[in-house]
């Protein structure tokens, strides 16, 4: 019987979209039954894979997977890493990939309107050719895609001053669960028209509906840009120096930090002359006109020396721009050399607790003796614990979880929340009571049901 | 030869970031997961972990790559993905009928007449044009160590597209016989291997490895020259011991010209007298060489040319554009050598070292992609407006041609930068 409702189910997929579109071998379900979250072991498989263009087919898959009861989980380049789009019950993945077309991309409103499976790097480089800028920027954002970062409520190193996604996103083209096309919102810069349904969509993870059209705000591309490296001997110290900082009414676009042992581990695999006695590293970039640059640098540089900063670095060129930013952002790889598997969090609390949360973290995992290599972005007041380990090897793995959620119960004592711009996915829902109080879950949960009464849009995912 | 298991840790050490596919040229065109890296990893993971079994639809996959090495260079873990690739293909191939029959057909037995046939051909064709050559030496040079000083020493690897139609190697020959004091060592080598290595015949790669790494030890050079990137790259993986710098061969001393002056078109190519290091050599050309225990550096032929005083004369001004093959470890001798050049006006195209979507049996296998793939490529070369596109792999050259057939665009004129250069008058510099 259940053989027999599986065979109709591809049938039917593959009338609506075409054979070429539709996957079903195990080996490749298998393939995307995974994400970039690394879950140690594949249990269950999608029944389908398969590939849209249109919101039309979009609206067929959601149908059919409504007539068969099955879930639709989307996917648009499968990176991120809470396991978001990993397989619990089964399944169609619903694949972006194809569909990445930029649809306009206008000078005047100052938008984007692009399908979801537009590349976020994509979109940044053909917006700067206008002279106009996408700010979000997740790291990879070399593939990771528009649909992914809306439903993950993605951010990035410019975060602090520029916001993340839900700043930008204005209007949503949505399939709902029944197979109804929805809009969020307008094509236009404000809104105060009924509910804000838009930053209902971003986050959610694709559990409420399946994004096929967003529209984007876009802002003017900042015409200079530069940035600084420094080092202290206190973490509290770079704290304070970035209070210092935004005090003096400078609004730098970044504001990065490194702890000792991610400088020591990226000077040991990608030499860069970093200074490995120091606690922490920080990374500002500040842009504006051309003119205002100099002014800036100067006042921070103060800044920083009066806050005891050592080896202040700054670029003159796109060469040293790349050269100091390479060095924050091989934190990841540099990382991966240390152990096969290297994991990454994402806790965020408000900038006064940053310290005590780096301490804090720094001590759960000695005493489950893990090593952790913290980067983060001091503006936001969030932090990206990165802990190499062997999955493996199950002792280590079980302290790995241990120490996971004291860091959760650390997060959520110091007033913070378990993540900024990463998501919960399935991988941090045992978590999110510790952080979101049970009434809210409880409204969340009504409007879950509310726009997915059969539970067929990424099920189980978030709560 | 290894065993799928034995790349258990590499395998394991794939975080699944996904970042490969943002320069897999096949992700680009398919957008499907299995294509790139990290859902080839997730397979053979689940191979090793029991999940699943090494069976055709996992081989559909491991063809579909064009082992273009983009996602190894760019792997945050490091991740020597096509040697993986190619185990895994071996242990495929090895249990499949489809697998056996290739293997029949690469056999030295089928394969090697094949080549040998070829090889006749282009030698009698030889004899009828009559090509100005330097000196060959066929066999074993046995000069003294003094004599040796005084000579550089090209142990010079075709490839099996020489073997058929040696219009590169003709060039290369035709521009050499300027130059004093080369000499060409010509020896019967097998396919670099290449072919064998993708479609998981170890046994047949193994076989080529060994025969050829014989024959390389068995005679005394300066270089292994080659003029195919593909042959290159391949013959550099036969030593597994580790890289070491080596600069390019120095600047020879021009015969039958003075410097300044325009070559006569043809040259007796027979007294080979005194080398001269000339002070000045390119040291900023120094590459990384392999060297195994019998310690061999290789050059390309491109390479070669650049370090050497000879002028390159195109009577009518040019526009050119290049491609860069996968399997090219650097260009870096590409503006110095077309700065050699009068009257060409080089044009980089768009992506001008993305894939050409040939890679061999990939274009068989997996025709739409490679066209799709191809096609790209020839859009960006025809948007340069170039009269001549360069590269330095034959089977570029046939991924090039492929693409603008895809695109129903007229082809400019499609060869091995090599040739180019002997379409020009040579003067001294
Ligand atoms: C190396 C690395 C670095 C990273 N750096 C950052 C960073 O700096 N900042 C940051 O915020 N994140 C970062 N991430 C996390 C990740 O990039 C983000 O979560 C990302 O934006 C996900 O995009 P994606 O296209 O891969 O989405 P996927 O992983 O494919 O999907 C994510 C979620 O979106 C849903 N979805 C996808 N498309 C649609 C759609 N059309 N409609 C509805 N739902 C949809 C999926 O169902 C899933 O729930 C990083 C990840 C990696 C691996
Ligand atoms: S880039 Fe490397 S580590 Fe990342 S998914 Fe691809 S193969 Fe795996
Ligand atoms: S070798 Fe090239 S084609 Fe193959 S997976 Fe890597 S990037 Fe893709």
């Amino acid at each position: 019987m259940l053989m027999n409702k599986n065979k109709k189910l591809i049938k039917d997929l593959q009338t609506a979209l075409t054979s070429g579109n539709v996957l079903t071998t195990t080996e490749e379900r298998y393939a995307y039954a995974q994400d970039a979250s690394n879950i140690k072991r594949i249990e269950h498989l999608p029944d389908a894979v398969v590939f849209v263009q249109t919101k039309e087919q979009v609206q067929e898959v959601v149908k059919l997977a409504a007539k068969y009861k099955v879930p639709v989980i989307c996917r648009g380049a499968g990176t991120n890493v809470v396991g978001a789009c990993t397989v619990e019950h089964g399944g169609i993945i619903l694949n972006f990939s194809k569909m990445n077309r930029i649809l306009e991309l206008s000078r005047e409103n100052m938008t984007a309107r692009v399908q979801p499976g537009v590349i976020v790097g994509h979109l940044q480089q053909a917006t700067e050719k206008l002279g106009l800028f996408y700010p979000p920027d997740p790291s990879n954002l070399a593939v990771s895609t528009i649909g992914g970062s809306i439903a993950q409520s993605s951010g990035g190193a410019k975060t602090f001053k520029y916001g993340s996604t839900k700043d930008y996103v204005l209007d949503l083209e949505v399939v709902t669960a029944k197979g109804e096309i929805l809009r969020t919102g307008s094509n236009t810069i404000k809104n105060a028209t009924g509910y804000n349904l838009s930053t209902l969509f971003v986050g959610s993870e694709g559990t409420l509906g399946i994004v096929t059209e967003a529209t984007l705000k876009l802002i003017p591309k900042p015409e200079a840009r530069m940035v600084l490296m420094t080092y202290f001997d206190r973490i509290e110290d770079s704290i304070h120096a970035v209070n210092s900082i935004i005090e003096q009414n400078i609004y730098p676009a970044t504001l990065d930090f490194m702890d000792n042992n991610a400088i020591k581990t990226v000077e040991k695999f990608y030499p860069a002359g970093l200074l490995c006695d120091k606690e922490a590293a920080l990374v500002i970039e500040i842009d504006g006109f051309q003119n205002t640059i100099e002014q800036q640098r100067k006042t921070i540089v103060s800044i920083l020396e009066h806050c005891g900063a050592v080896q202040i670095q700054y670029s003159s060129n796109e060469e040293d721009y790349n050269r100091i930013w390479t060095a924050r952002r091989s934190s990841m790889g540099a990382c991966a050399k240390l152990k096969p598997n290297v994991t990454t969090d994402d806790v965020i609390v408000p900038r006064k607790n940053l310290a005590a949360l780096v301490k804090g973290i720094r001590e759960i995992c000695e005493k489950y003796d893990l090593t952790v290599c913290m980067v983060g972005h001091v503006g936001d007041g969030s932090v990206h614990p990165q802990i190499p380990i062997d999955y493996r090897d199950e002792d280590e793995y079980r302290r790995f979880k241990l120490a996971k959620s004291e860091i959760y119960d650390l997060t959520a004592k110091l007033d913070g929340i378990i993540s900024g711009e990463h998501g919960i996915g399935s991988l941090k829902r045992n978590y999110i009571h510790k952080v979101i109080n049970s009434t809210a879950l409880d409204y969340m949960r009504l409007i879950k049901k509310t726009f997915d009464p059969d539970n067929i849009l990424n099920p189980y995912k978030i709560f | 030869m290894k065993k799928l298991e034995d790349f258990a840790d590499d395998i394991n050490k794939c975080s699944k970031c996904g970042l490969c596919q943002s320069v897999c040229p096949v992700y680009k065109i398919t957008g499907n997961d299995c294509a790139v890296s990290r859902g080839k990893f997730v397979m053979l993971d689940g191979v090793l972990k029991g999940d699943l079994k090494l069976n055709k639809n996992i081989e559909k996959y491991l063809d579909m790559c064009l082992k273009c090495g983009k996602c190894k260079n760019f792997c945050p873990s490091n991740i020597d993905v096509c040697e993986i690739f190619n185990t895994a293909k071996y242990e495929c191939a090895k249990n499949t009928f489809h697998g056996k029959f290739e293997k029949f057909l690469e056999s030295k037995w089928v394969f090697g007449s094949f080549m040998k046939v070829g090889k006749k051909v282009n030698d009698i064709c030889k004899t009828l044009t009559r090509i100005s050559a330097p000196q060959v030496s066929g066999r074993n040079s046995t000069l003294s160590l003094r004599e040796r000083e005084k000579k550089i020493s090209l142990l010079y690897f075709k490839g099996c597209v020489n073997n058929f139609y040696p219009k590169t190697e003709r060039a290369f020959k035709k521009i050499c016989a300027h130059l004093n004091n080369v000499e060409i060592i010509e020896l019967n080598f097998d396919c670099c291997g290449l072919p064998f290595l993708s479609s998981g015949n170890m046994e047949r790669f193994e076989e080529v490895k060994k025969y050829n790494l014989e024959l390389i030890e068995s005679c005394d050079f300066d270089y292994i020259l080659t003029d195919c990137a593909s042959c290159e790259s391949t013959l550099k993986g036969y030593p597994s011991s580790g890289y070491k710098k080596s600069p390019l061969p120095p600047c020879l001393e021009l015969f039958g010209a003075s410097e300044n002056s325009t070559f006569p078109d043809t040259l007796r190519a027979d007294a080979l007298p005194k080398i001269r290091f000339t002070k000045g050599v390119n040291t900023s050309l120094v590459r990384e060489v392999s060297r195994s225990d019998g310690g061999f550096s290789f050059v390309n032929a491109a390479e070669f040319l650049t370090g050497q005083n000879i002028k390159f004369k195109f009577k009518k001004p040019v526009k050119v554009t290049f491609h860069k093959p996968c399997h090219l470890e650097n260009d870096d001798f590409l503006k110095p050598l077309l700065e050699k050049c009068e009257n060409v006006e080089y044009i980089e195209m768009k992506d001008y070292d993305d894939c050409c979507g040939f890679a061999g049996e990939f274009a068989i296998k997996n025709p739409k992609i490679s066209s799709a793939i191809s096609k790209q490529k020839a859009l960006n070369a025809y948007e340069t407006g170039a009269d001549y596109i360069l590269t330095t792999c034959p089977a570029c050259v046939m991924g090039l041609h492929q693409g603008f057939i895809a695109a129903g665009k007229k082809s400019p004129e499609i060869m091995n930068i090599i040739e180019f250069l002997a379409l020009a008058e040579f003067a001294g510099k």
